[in-house]
């Protein structure tokens, strides 16, 4: 029993010792390496997922931490995190970026830092194609279904005061209530109420977004902390994303003209997400 | 960097309107669910009793069902099922006057009509077949001996167990929740989101639900006391 214990200690101590992070500036750290290990999602199309083709990552996160890697003049390494685990990925040293959907938050920035954004999606309030609703002011009075606990619940009671917000346990019973006529409304990210229409079948009633944006959630990078020179990188190879058009064409490939998605793009490679949050 | 615990922010203004709300709504959920149910309950129960076989049979299935499926997917069924083979007329109708009460009530007074039903049954099938033997015997016919005989004892038999449905039915008011009827769980949900406060949403929501409780149980006991059969 005693040894089990010593040996169990051992191991534990040795995989301490492999995985001590230097808190020393990590851009040093990843060029003596050679290698810059993002964490990417692999289960978010067209941002990042498993290109069924190849069996390898893809995505628009995916190629932008690997432009980013070459900027840098190493390496890209791709590690899959998920979401509920992405950020200790980062803290404990497993990447050391995140590249995943990482949008900026004031108990986040105590934990990491944030580059600027390279990405920002518009929530839109969706309603069946068929109704009569036209403008974001028509659903006074109306029912909108919403999931429990979601941010846009809040935002939606502000924007349109009068109307009656339902929520459900999970976004599919969200979306049937709006199929079934229950609710008139839901809210959904551009590029995930295309991918519901899409996955949902051809037999679904078509739904509509409304043009005016509920709000647009920006997106970028994230790092240890502690590292000042890496992030100023990041952000001028960001800026310069802008400037030369490489950023647009990124941005065409995966989301907007030469893509199904068709999203137009409203915000500048860079600029810092905490502007997005400034009421 | 402690949490303070701190009730002023939900025992005023518009969060205590939302639970004072959800507290009426659980209320009306409760007792007409329990009304239709307890009604349902008798029908079944003298449905159940004719000798024909498949009566006896839809009836069993219905209990059954009822009692091996969970509720929250009773009401699911309801709510999201029952709209696709209603004409879209109607679906329209029944969304615009609150659906969601409408099928939780549906759902959970079926669920409660199941089991008050098997309760009867146990009453009536715990009195001995010689008692209707000696009532007809005495002259009565079946009626008769029903109305004077066994029923007055079978439904003091099935009380204690009817009771403890009651208390069943009031904490499962709850899962009603989960079709977005904004009884005082959800409101607790809904307030703890907008105020952070989780400790004080549901610490206030769950004594609510516990003077509740408390109140079945001790008229339970009160009632059980007073009809308890003396003799058997």
């Amino acid at each position: 029993m005693r040894l089990k214990h010593i040996l169990a200690a051992a191991i534990f101590a040795g995989a301490a010792g492999l995985s001590t992070i230097a808190s020393a500036e990590q851009l040093n750290d990843i060029k003596a390496a050679g290698e810059l290990n993002c964490g990417v999602l692999t289960n978010s199309p067209p941002l990042g997922f498993q290109d069924p083709k190849t069996r390898e990552p893809a995505g628009y996160e995916i190629e932008i931490c690997q432009m980013l890697a070459k900027y840098l003049g190493v390496t890209p390494k791709l590690t899959a995190v998920s979401p509920q685990t992405r950020m200790a990925e980062l803290t404990q040293g497993r990447v050391d970026i995140l590249s995943s959907l990482l949008s900026y938050s004031k108990q986040r920035a105590e934990q990491v830092d944030f580059s600027g954004a390279y990405v920002a999606e518009d929530f839109n309030f969706v309603v069946l194609d068929k109704s009569d609703i036209t403008k974001v002011d028509d659903l006074a009075g109306q029912r909108i279904g919403l999931v429990k606990g979601s941010v846009l619940i809040p935002l939606t009671e502000k924007r349109v005061p009068d109307a009656r917000v339902l929520s459900f346990e999970t976004s599919a019973a969200s979306f049937l209530a709006l199929q079934q006529g229950k609710v008139k409304a839901t809210v959904y990210r551009y590029s995930e109420g295309k991918a519901v229409e899409r996955n949902a079948g051809a037999d679904i009633k078509a739904l509509r977004f409304l043009d005016e944006p509920l709000l647009s959630m920006p997106s970028g990078f994230a790092f240890r902390k502690g590292s000042p020179e890496l992030v100023k990188a990041t952000n001028t190879f960001l800026a310069e994303l802008e400037t030369s058009g490489e950023g647009q064409k990124l941005y065409d490939k995966w989301l907007g003209k030469d893509s199904e998605l068709k999203a137009e793009r409203k915000f500048e490679f860079g600029k810092p997400q905490e502007s997005w949050f400034k009421e | 960097m402690g949490y303070q615990l701190d009730f002023s922010k939900v025992l005023q203004g518009e969060y205590l309107d939302l639970i004072l709300q959800g507290l009426q709504t659980t209320l009306i959920l409760f007792a007409i669910s329990w009304v239709i149910g307890l009604v349902l309950a008798v029908l079944l129960t003298v449905v159940r009793a004719i000798e024909f076989k498949p009566t006896q049979f839809l009836v069993a299935a219905f209990v059954e069902y009822h009692r091996n499926v969970p509720i929250l997917i009773q009401l699911f069924v309801w709510y999201f099922g029952f709209a696709v083979v209603l004409p879209e007329a109607v679906n329209d109708y029944l969304n615009d006057v609150g659906a969601e009460i409408g099928y939780a009530i549906v759902a959970l007074a079926l669920n409660k009509a199941a089991y008050m039903s098997e309760d009867f049954r146990s009453g009536l099938r715990s009195i001995h077949p010689a008692q209707m033997e000696a009532a007809r015997s005495i002259g009565l016919n079946y009626l008769g001996a029903m109305r004077w005989v066994i029923l007055p004892q079978a439904w003091r038999l099935a009380l204690p167990a009817l009771l403890g449905q009651t208390l069943i039915l009031f904490k499962g008011t709850s899962l009603a929740a989960g079709i977005g009827v904004a009884e005082l769980s959800y409101q607790a949900r809904y307030v703890e989101e907008q105020s952070f406060r989780i400790f004080e949403a549901y610490g206030l929501v769950t004594a609510i639900y516990m003077v509740i409780s408390f109140a079945i149980m001790w008229g339970s006991s009160i009632l059980s006391t007073r009809y308890r059969l003396r003799v058997k």
